[in-house]
């Protein structure tokens, strides 16, 4: 066990290593002088010259990615090109957006798409599975923009019309101000990440379900006299936890890399909106940096889904064949 | 009082196609432990009736009774329906890998269906559990209740389904083909423990199978089902032993186990009929030889024959009714006259080994052959038997070239498969065919049927167009197809069609020696005989040479001229048929035929019946 963990931890390792020399060596080829963005338009050679020298651009690239590497290791991400913060201090303001923003649509997307697709998998070909269905086609079909901004319009801009606030159109404020009121402000954020979500989860777990339930032991709960709610809920749901689990992790680690689109409809601060204005401005340091960390956060995923499948199969767990 | 009562009992499943009549107008009662035995083929109706009983079906029309200690099951309400469930009446389902939710620890799920009815505590429930465990012979049952059933084997994870089975002390216990998806030596135990319980519970056991052999040496009672019909019902001797229902004569006949010398097998021909269609007069008449004009008209009668009841036309003691199978075609006599023909297989101290790394880095070796020896000589059957994992289909793959062994010489005709150069691979593909075991599985279901079996034809260049077409029919026509279905996609066959559909594959380009890998376990006995005897029909006419594979006794016998037994990679014993059937010497011989005898008992008692 702790054999497997730190084989597993030894290659993530390797895996962030590889994509930081990825990243770093294609911002060298890439067309542009970071020099000449930071010290302005209108700023002499010699003063681009000069911020040259202070960025460490004028070595030789590998002895950069040297310094890169090294200055990493303990803890520093370098500098933003554009206002001088430290890169690891900007995604420390950033990470709570996000987190908040991945955390409360990850709990509403779970809470709507499972049970829709137990629901329809239960009787299947029923009024209820067809429902279903048209809410996976609905939501799978429109981009979380476009639910974004409709439910932008039906739950701030016509109650805001009709003079009064149901939801606020989105804006971060920390769970340490109350509880409520974080929840509050994230509410339609949430929805819209949450609707196309839910959709595939609903349509996942109804796939997984229906196999589950033909399953010979499901017939020998069913013969065991077990209540039908046990059967479905117990060891139905059971069986379709590992596949879940599998495709939850991968959702999250991609979230917590920044939910660019929701967060640019909300206008909310987070990983996403940083990396569009890191991108916008040409600021190495901080791109480098998210893309890190969104690495960061896969391998992360992997590794906690890996010990997840120890806890919930068995098999897995007493070494099976 | 019996237990269970069963009349006039008719189920309709609706699919997409119509009303599917899976059981039509049954009654049948069983008593306080006495062994009910359900024998029919495929799609006769005996599983839907099984899980019926249980209530397992919900979205079928139930017509008729079933009376359970003085209440009718069918009309029920679920509520209550569900209390019986596993509290009187238990189940045993065919494959005890799939019926035991693999994440649950045992103990887990045989105390949740002792909570699901009475009111202990958990431990209460545990300890019941390990009683119960103890009962059904699993060793050191205090620890093993914690152990998942991916722990435990085959034959184990059918002793602890029986064991969540009988920890209620049900009054009625259905098994519905408990030993089919376990290992011969393995079946005989399981059927002994079902046996031991039901004496000692006091149980009433419903035993389905299609194994007619297994049921004639335990059944007190029988019941013959047919397309959803109730053939024949009787005491298990009677029907199982002395039949009068012509169906119940051929199956018995097509049992290759009922057959000591290797001729032909009697078969029934044709195949069953669709459940979709209610016919008018006996559902079996399109197949009975002994069918009368008013048989397809009108629905037969019950009748009382010698120690059964029968539902049939024909009157009195039946005899002679199958088709009476032709003499065994003879060999040529040059052939059969040769002192020893020469060596198409020859294969020395083959082994196959696998190498497998684990996560904690540890590399595993596995050896699946250690060291086999084998000829097999022109004209004649090899026939292989062994128990899952053996070896024996490994064996198979490597000598067809589907696999690189590790070690040792395998020669085809005469030239070593180490010195093979491309054009000896090509001609080996040519005269060295395989037809595989799952007839489901093996062919491309989005093929049409004449594609699938002109393949060789068009792979090794042989011929095109027309020509390819007309050879493809001549092949068909020779296995038992009809050439007009030359368009047809293999689902719209049956498991027999299937099979003649591979065969015909294989004999595409004349093969030499033809590899069958468990041919016809897949299929049922009456079609079973069929298939048999086209096999043995082929070689002689084509002069092939057969490796035979199957873990059925009886059918490797039929069929082989010399056996060689297969236990953990290696070879036990080989010698002709007669030698090893009659003077088995290896103890894993004699333990695999006496496992297999747990059937033959009854048999042979017939034939001593039908002798006098």
């Amino acid at each position: 066990m702790i054999g497997f963990l730190a084989k597993r931890v030894g290659f993530a390792a390797l895996v962030l290593f590889l994509l930081s020399a990825f990243i770093f060596f294609l911002f060298f080829v890439a067309p542009g002088d970071p020099a000449r963005l930071v010290a302005g338009e209108r700023a002499s050679d010699a003063q681009v010259q000069q911020v040259r020298e202070n960025l460490g651009l004028g070595k030789p690239v590998l002895a950069q990615y040297g310094d890169f590497v090294m200055r990493s290791l303990s803890g520093d991400l370098g500098f933003s090109y554009r206002n001088q913060q430290p890169v690891l201090t900007l995604i420390q303001q950033r990470m709570p957006a996000t987190i908040s923003l991945c955390a409360g649509a990850v709990v509403m997307w779970l809470l709507l798409g499972v049970p829709i697709g137990i629901m329809s998998a239960r009787k299947p070909g029923s009024l209820r599975d067809r429902l279903g269905q048209v809410f996976i086609l609905v939501g799978v079909s429109f981009p979380s923009f476009v639910l974004g901004m409709a439910a932008l319009y039906c739950l701030y801009f016509l109650p805001r019309k009709a003079g009064f606030t149901l939801f606020p159109a989105g804006s971060y404020k920390p769970i340490g101000d109350g509880v409520l009121d974080w929840a509050w402000h994230l509410f339609l954020p949430w929805l819209s990440l949450a609707l196309t979500s839910a959709a595939i989860y609903a349509r996942l777990t109804r796939g997984q379900m229906l196999e589950v339930l033909g399953e010979d032991y499901i017939r020998t709960a069913r013969a065991k006299g077990l209540k039908e709610r046990v059967v479905v809920f117990k060891h139905g749901l059971r069986a379709v936890l590992t596949p879940l689990t599998t495709q939850l992790g991968a959702d999250v680690a991609v979230l917590l890399g920044g939910a660019i689109v929701t967060e640019q409809v909300f206008g909310l601060q987070g990983i996403g909106s940083l990396a569009v204005q890191a991108v916008n401005s040409q600021d190495r340091p901080v791109i480098i940096g998210i893309v890190l960390l969104a690495g960061f956060f896969i391998v992360v995923a992997n590794i906690v889904v890996d010990l997840l499948y120890v806890a919930l199969d068995p098999r897995v767990r007493t070494g099976a064949a | 009082m019996p237990v269970l009562e069963v009349r006039n009992l008719s189920i309709d499943i609706p699919t997409g196609d119509g009303e599917l009549h899976a059981v039509r107008d049954v009654s049948f009662s069983v008593e306080a432990e006495e062994m009910f035995g359900i024998v029919g083929e495929s799609g006769s109706g005996k599983s839907v009736l099984s899980q019926s009983i249980m209530g397992l079906l919900p979205n079928t029309t139930r017509r008729g009774s079933i009376l359970f200690e003085g209440r009718d099951l069918v009309t029920l309400p679920e509520r209550q329906m569900r209390r019986l469930r596993g509290d009187r009446i238990a189940m045993i389902s065919q494959d005890p890998l799939s019926a035991l939710h693999p994440y649950f620890s045992v103990g887990q799920q045989i105390c949740e269906a002792i909570l699901a009815h009475r009111s202990l505590t958990r431990a209460e429930a545990l300890k019941e559990a390990v009683d119960v465990l103890g009962l059904v012979g699993i060793r050191d049952p205090e620890a093993r209740v914690h152990d998942y059933p991916h722990q435990f084997s085959g034959g184990m994870r059918q002793r602890v389904m029986i064991a969540m089975a009988v920890a209620l002390k049900p009054a009625l216990l259905i098994a519905d083909e408990p030993t089919t998806a376990l290992d011969v030596t393995i079946q005989a135990q399981i059927i002994e423990m079902i046996d031991e319980m039901r004496r000692e519970l006091g149980t009433a056991v419903i035993m389905v199978t299609h194994d007619l052999a297994l049921l004639s040496s335990i059944a007190d009672n029988a019941m013959v089902m047919y397309a959803g019909n109730r053939m024949e019902t009787g005491s298990g001797a009677a029907v199982l032993g002395n039949p009068d229902h012509p169906y119940t004569q051929g199956l018995l006949a097509s049992s290759p186990a009922h057959d000591t010398a290797t001729g032909r097998l009697s078969s029934i021909p044709g195949q069953p009929p669709s459940l979709l269609d209610s016919p008018t007069g006996c559902v079996f008449a399109p197949r009975c030889a002994a069918a009368m004009d008013r048989c397809r008209t009108e629905r037969p009668p019950l009748r009382h024959g010698r120690g059964s009841d029968y539902l049939c036309w024909v009157e009195g003691g039946l005899s002679g009714t199958q088709e009476t199978p032709a003499a065994k075609p003879v060999r040529p006599a040059g052939l059969a006259a040769a002192p020893e023909p020469e060596p198409v297989i020859d294969v020395a101290d083959l082994r196959l080994t696998y190498h497998s790394g684990s996560f904690f880095g540890k590399a595993k070796t596995t050896e699946v052959l250690k060291g086999i020896d084998l000829t097999l000589r022109r004209g004649e059957t090899l026939g292989i038997v062994g128990e899952s994992g053996c070896g024996k289909s490994s064996l198979a793959r490597i000598i067809a070239g589907l696999h690189a062994p590790s070690g040792g010489r395998v020669s085809i005709l005469g030239r070593d498969m180490a010195e093979f150069g491309p054009e000896d691979w090509r001609s080996l593909r040519q005269n060295v065919q395989m037809v595989f075991q799952d007839p489901f599985g093996s062919l491309n279901p989005r093929r049409r049927v004449g594609a699938i079996i002109g393949d060789p034809f068009r792979i090794h260049g042989v011929c095109a167009g027309e020509e390819r077409k007309s050879r493809v029919r001549d092949l068909m026509d020779l296995v038992g197809l009809n050439p007009e279905h030359y368009n047809r996609f293999p689902s719209e066959f049956s498991g027999g069609q299937r099979q003649r559909i591979g065969i015909a594959r294989a004999l595409a380009l004349q093969p030499k020696i033809v590899i069958f890998d468990e041919p016809v376990s897949a299929l049922d006995v009456s079609i079973q005989a069929q298939i048999l005897n086209l096999i043995q029909d082929l070689q002689i006419e084509r002069d092939l040479s057969y490796l035979f594979i199957s873990h059925d006794l009886s059918v490797v016998r039929h069929v082989s001229d010399r056996l060689m037994v297969m236990n953990a990679g290696e070879v036990v014993e080989e010698g002709t048929t007669a030698e090893i059937y009659e003077r088995p010497r290896h103890p894993y011989t004699r333990q695999l035929l006496e496992a297999a005898m747990v059937g033959a008992r009854a048999p042979d008692h017939m034939q001593e019946e039908v002798s006098a």
